[in-house]
């Protein structure tokens, strides 16, 4: 630690300490405030008296420490998602990270500002963002999934980031995380990290199967579809009773791009060039007509329609499923009791997915707030400190994945595997949407009750309605 | 009189007690009424809470109820898919699984089915098998119970979720698959999917009903979490608020693990007040929480409480009017009551008064009619008598003085005058009395140095003489009286301000008579004063006369030491010139107080003119030595000064007299004729108006007037005189002669074509005065 840095850290500490002396005053005359109000009657009028004089007392010395100026109020709010940081164990919540940006940016920035950090359960975006557009608990900071933030883009709340985006910052980051991260030219989301899919074999199965030969260490494999055929034919032969293949579910859309990726097996690149699916083609139908008939073969578990990702989920950890999806930031559970293969097709190498996880700022009608939202983020993007607690998973920062990335697990395996990278987003305006009818076609494949070219053409007819209504109630922040 | 201060001052010490008594009545009135609101609304605060916490235990009971039965339901459904399972034609537990997983699919309320055989093993409907050291479900049997319900909790077993759940399990009756024998099943409901059916809110949303288990995470709650990591603990949540009553968390989660019902009141966080109801759930270890803010308690409270106040106020309102009606109408009772005493022991002493000396005018013309012959006696007699009607006049012109002040219907003269010459005429009045009562006299501290002002002489010597009059009255023999007297230039104003006091050596007051002393009819009863003649107002005229001119009277007095009288009067000052500061001519000069009397008598108001004549006759009396009151007076019979008015002419003239009562009439004869003049007497208008027009033309030189006649009153006789077509109709004086001495009536007299105005009782020289004026013009 430099000196500067200790000097800093000090400061910090100091800092810290005189807030934490203000809020414990704070919180002294809060208290006994309440107990005077819970002792509020005729006949502890008296004792109310006191306890106000107290207050009253106590109050000013809280006051002595409050910020003189008017402080700007955001609102930042971020799901519950596990995360982890190789350089500290303290950190298991995605919403620590976000507090620590937010205390710093509180103590840095020049105008007084408080962040209030918001934790929204995962199924709960719309309540979170949506229901409380023009209320005092807006979003003006949203962390989150791109899958499911990037609908909001639409909605013409989120600003455009880029005067907010260094020469420095965009070099810094990723590529393939801006071009998903801008919506006609304009970024609109700030890449914080990513997460990489693949699917992860149970090698003790693959061994009890008879299928060793493909067992690999430390590599990202890729099949072929007669080499995927055969691996699943020997594992629905050859493994023991109630266990099983490989994943499939369809009872919710939990999951639901995993399954998508799988219809890139047959070649299929899943959405056409405008973004649309298109799965009404020879090799979309071949990849459905894999599934269906995976079910037949054994691959999945009895009645997959009825399952969750989370069934399937269990399954793996307790080997009873032999193929699962894993990212990189859960393959650390596994061990080397696992090895990694990207999904199948459309080339030969395979393909894998990438949920990438940023910011939004939105536009409630503050402009003093956009710009404070548009600050904090240039803020923790120039602050390479705060964008190292990326270093879990894929940091979306070049100087992060440059310092840590030999401590993050299978970190070189992912990067290298980043060009099979297939996106699952298309021109969807509203992934969300989409995610609602999916999974349905698919539970009917797997039932049986559709045949591969009717699932096609309801997942096409049915994704594509969704996209176009989103398409044509599109509106981009001005 | 002298009672009927003793009666009046009664009252007035009465109405102060009974101030104080309605004061403490009107207090404790108050003070009891807010104890009954203070009682009342203590009443209604406990009832409308007990009504509303029998609100809370009555949803409370519904809700808990209805979890209840909604856990009966699941342990129904869980109970069918068990019987189910055993009908089915399965041979293994993988072919049960997958009928499992058919069960759940079909079912609305479970996500996951399981199966737990006899060696611990769960077989779950998404095919995971749990082996018996990887779970602790099976535990929930120990106790031998058919069912039970709990909170999923990865502590028992990490399922295929970390979704927020439910499990439930029911006991099989030993179904057997292969080699298997299962001795219950467990259902998995996701917590989310049932939560809106379980909760429940009540008191327009404000009231929040919530389930917890022993461990404090929420069944139910109004903010649920969806994934374990994100559930909220409400002991967590109790920690950081405030319980009232000394009670902890520990005391609270003791209570629920101990399945009691239970009530605390505690206060947020947040700072709000809110009352939880705890009510167990049976056949598991859950509590029902009802969670009530206190302000809904106010807010049903509210009403009661303004209905309350609006009333109380409406009714304190109506009682305070009510007493305030009382108070004054009692109060107006006790005056009138007084007043009506005052009014009747005034007129018994009025008719002592006016009987006393009445008697002593009868039992002197008895006694003259006696002693007919003996001039010497009947000279004594008469001058008696003269002091008794004179006496009689005082009483009945001071109470017209007080009657016409009272009614502000006293016009002050502003006339130049002498306040020195005033007083020294006031002390040459008061100097026979003085010196008969050996009354050490004082003027060495008068000191006026600007003695000319503008004023009413008349009324400021009235004030002046009651003053040492009294002063005279109530000082012993050998005692003194001392006049001060000084004047001060009012600073921007041609106004001098003048003080006047005349301090004795008398009896004194008690500081109560001092209050009231110049209240009406008020005269302190003392030994001395008892012995004292009077009509007990002349402190009162004289404290309104000053009032009047825009001064005050005070007096300082000590019961045995004397008193002292002060008037301080600010009056303006006589130009040189002699005008009045208005511009108009003065019509008096410094001629002195004597020259007044000619002025008093033809003062535009008769009755101010006899009461200056008075004054003025009064004022005479020392200034001839030797001669009696009577003698100065001249009213009570031909006297030599009334005839000595008359000398400087002394010619007879022919006298139309109109006078109904005849005694009237032949006093009124008799002394005109024994002044030498020739009367005629009418005895209505009518013949008087006959016997005017029946004369010659100048035959009568002037006309007395009476009022109040049959057939004709003056006022029409006098109109119908002046009306004669003949020359002396409009020339001849007419004289209105009558007892009736308001202003109106002089008015009425003046405009009925009459020329002056002469009051009852008449003042003979003032009238000879008068005659001797109409000698002189017609000369």
């Amino acid at each position: 630690m430099t000196l500067k840095e200790a000097t800093r850290e000090a400061q910090r500490v100091s800092e810290h300490a005189t807030q934490r002396m203000a809020w414990r005053t704070a919180r002294v005359a809060r208290r006994t405030a309440q107990r005077a109000a819970a002792i509020l009657s005729p006949k502890r009028l008296g004792a109310l008296l006191c306890a106000l004089c107290m207050a009253v007392a106590l109050l000013p010395l809280a006051a002595c420490q409050a910020p003189q100026e008017q402080a700007v109020h955001l609102t930042v709010k971020v799901p519950r998602t596990g995360h982890d940081v190789v350089f500290d164990d303290s950190i298991t919540q995605i919403d620590q990270v976000v507090s620590r940006m937010a205390a710093a940016f509180e103590r840095d920035y020049e105008t007084p500002v408080v962040i209030d950090v918001e934790v929204f359960e995962q199924n709960q975006y719309d309540d979170a963002v949506v229901d409380c557009f023009d209320t005092n608990n807006a979003v003006d900071v949203l962390y989150g999934d791109y899958f499911n933030i990037s609908t909001y883009v639409h909605t013409g709340r989120v600003v455009p980031l880029d005067d907010a985006i260094t020469d420095e910052v965009r070099d810094d980051i990723l590529g393939h995380l801006w071009d998903m991260s801008t919506v006609e030219d304009r970024v609109y989301l700030m890449p914080y990290l990513s997460r990489q899919n693949v699917l992860a074999y149970n090698k003790a199965l693959f061994e009890q199967a008879g299928l060793g030969r493909y067992v690999e260490s430390d590599s990202i494999q890729s099949w072929s579809l007669d080499e995927w055929d055969t691996i699943l034919d020997t594992l629905a032969a050859n493994l023991p009773e109630a266990t099983y293949p490989m994943m499939m579910y369809a009872a919710s859309s939990q999951g639901d791009t995993h399954t998508m990726t799988l219809l890139r097996a047959a070649g299929s690149n899943f959405f056409d060039e405008s973004g649309h699916f298109n799965l009404s083609t020879p090799e979309g139908i071949a990849g459905l007509r894999r599934i269906q008939d995976g079910v037949a073969r054994g691959w999945f578990p009895p009645h997959s329609e009825n399952l969750e990702i989370e069934d399937c989920s269990s399954l793996f950890q307790k080997g009873q499923l032999a193929i699962y999806m894993v990212n990189n930031a859960s393959i650390d559970r596994y061990g080397d009791t696992i090895g990694l293969v990207n999904f199948p097709g459309p080339t030969a190498a395979g393909c894998a997915t990438t949920f990438v996880s940023g910011f939004e700022v939105f536009d409630n009608g503050d402009a003093q707030k956009v710009q404070v939202a548009k600050d904090f983020l240039a803020y923790v993007y120039a602050n390479e400190d705060l964008l190292s607690y990326a270093a879990g998973t894929l940091p979306a920062s070049s100087r992060v994945a440059d310092r840590y990335g030999s401590q993050i697990t299978g970190f070189e395996l992912f990067a290298s595997n980043r060009d099979n990278v297939v996106d699952f987003t298309g021109s969807n305006p509203d992934t969300r949407a989409i995610r609602e009818v999916f999974y349905l076609h698919m539970h009917d494949l797997l039932m049986g009750v559709i045949s591969p070219e009717e699932a096609a053409a309801h997942i096409d007819a049915s994704c594509n309605a969704v996209i176009d209504a989103g398409i044509a109630a599109s509106q981009l922040h001005e | 009189m002298d009672s009927i201060a003793h009666v009046l001052a009664q009252p007035t010490d009465r109405t102060f007690l009974n101030r104080k008594r309605y004061i403490l009545i009107f207090t404790v009135s108050i003070a009891v009424v807010i104890a009954a609101v203070c009682v009342y609304l203590e009443q209604l605060s406990i009832t409308v809470s007990s009504d509303l916490m029998a609100s809370v235990n009555e949803i409370s009971s519904h809700d808990v109820e209805s979890v209840e039965g909604s856990l009966d339901n699941a342990y129904g459904r869980l109970d069918s898919a068990a019987k189910r399972m055993a009908v089915y034609d399965v041979q293994t537990v993988q072919e049960a699984q997958e009928q499992m997983n058919l069960e759940a699919a079909s079912s609305s309320m479970f996500n996951a089915i399981y199966l737990l055989d006899t060696d611990g093993i769960l077989y779950s409907s998404s095919y995971a098998r749990f082996n018996a050291g990887e779970h602790a479900y099976d535990e929930m049997f120990a106790d031998g119970r058919d069912n039970f319900v709990m909170l999923y909790d990865d502590a028992y077993g990490k399922l295929e979720t970390t979704k927020e759940s439910l499990i439930y399990g029911v006991r099989m009756d030993g179904m057997t698959i292969g080699d298997h024998q299962f001795v219950a099943m467990l259902g998995r409901s996701d917590l989310s999917a049932i939560r809106d059916q379980l909760l429940i809110e009540s008191f327009d949303g404000q009231g929040i009903s919530s389930v917890i288990n022993p461990a404090g995470y929420y069944i139910v709650s109004a903010a649920p979490a969806t994934d374990l990591s994100g559930r909220n603990n409400f002991y967590d949540l109790l920690d950081s608020s405030f319980i009232e009553d000394g009670l902890t968390t520990a005391d609270v989660r003791r209570n629920i693990s101990e399945g009691r019902s239970f009530v605390i009141h505690c206060v947020t966080a947040h700072g709000e007040r809110q009352v939880i109801s705890f009510e167990p759930i049976e056949g598991t270890s859950w509590s029902f929480i009802m969670t009530v803010p206190t302000s809904v308690f106010e807010q049903r409270f509210s009403p009661f409480i303004f209905m309350t106040a609006c009333m109380l106020v409406a009714l304190v309102l109506v009682l305070i009017v009510m007493m305030v009606i009382i108070y004054r109408f009692m109060k107006r009772s006790i005056r009138a009551n007084a007043e009506a005493a005052a009014r009747a022991e005034f007129l018994s002493n009025m008719s002592h008064e006016i009987r006393t000396p009445l008697n002593g005018i009868i039992g002197l013309n008895h006694l003259m009619e006696r002693h007919l012959d003996d001039n010497v006696a009947i000279a004594g007699y008469v001058q008696k008598m003269n002091k008794a009607a004179q006496y009689l006049l005082s009483l009945v012109n001071d109470i017209l003085d007080v009657s016409k002040l009272q009614a502000g219907k006293v016009d002050l003269a502003r006339e130049r005058f002498s306040l020195r010459a005033a007083l020294d005429n006031v002390c040459e009045m008061q100097r026979e009395p003085i010196a008969e009562a050996g009354i050490k006299l004082d003027t060495s501290g008068v000191d006026l140095p600007h003695p000319e002002v503008i004023g009413d002489e008349v009324r400021v010597s009235q004030v002046l003489m009651n003053i040492l009059s009294n002063a005279v009255k109530f000082t012993p023999d050998g005692g003194s009286i001392t006049i001060t007297a000084d004047q001060t230039v009012l600073n921007n104003s041609r106004n001098v301000f003048t003080r006047i006091s005349i301090a004795d050596t008398g009896c004194g007051m008690t500081p109560e008579f001092q209050r009231q002393i110049f209240d009406t009819f008020t005269q302190e009863r003392n030994a001395i004063s008892e012995s004292q003649k009077g009509t007990g107002l002349g402190m009162s005229i004289s404290h309104l006369l000053v009032q009047q001119m825009g001064g005050q009277l005070s007096v300082e007095s000590k019961l045995g030491r004397g008193s002292r009288f002060t008037v301080a009067v600010a009056l303006p000052m006589a130009a040189a010139d002699g005008r009045l500061p208005g511009g108009a001519a003065a019509n008096a000069g410094a001629e002195g107080i004597k020259s007044k009397a000619a002025k008093a008598a033809s003062k535009e108001r008769p009755d101010d003119a006899a009461r200056d004549a008075q004054v003025v006759n009064a004022a005479s009396v020392p200034a001839v030595p030797g001669e009696s009151a009577t003698e100065a007076t001249g009213t009570a019979a031909p006297n030599k000064t009334a005839t000595e008015a008359a000398a400087p002419d002394d010619r007879p003239l022919n006298l139309l007299i109109a006078e109904d009562n005849d005694l009237n009439a032949d006093i009124l004869s008799s002394i005109l004729t024994e002044e030498g003049h020739e009367v005629t007497i009418a005895t209505n208008g009518q013949e008087a108006v006959d016997a005017f027009a029946a004369s010659a033309e100048g035959a009568f030189d002037a006309i007395l007037m009476d009022a109040q006649m049959p057939v004709m009153d003056g006022y029409d006789a006098a109109k119908a005189i002046r009306q004669l077509d003949r020359a002396d109709s409009t020339t001849v004086r007419i004289f209105a002669c009558t007892a009736s001495t308001l202003v109106e009536d002089r008015e009425r007299a003046l405009e009925s074509g009459m020329d002056d105005f002469l009051p009852k009782p008449l003042n003979m020289r003032v009238m000879l005065e008068k005659l001797g004026s109409v000698r002189k013009e017609q000369r």
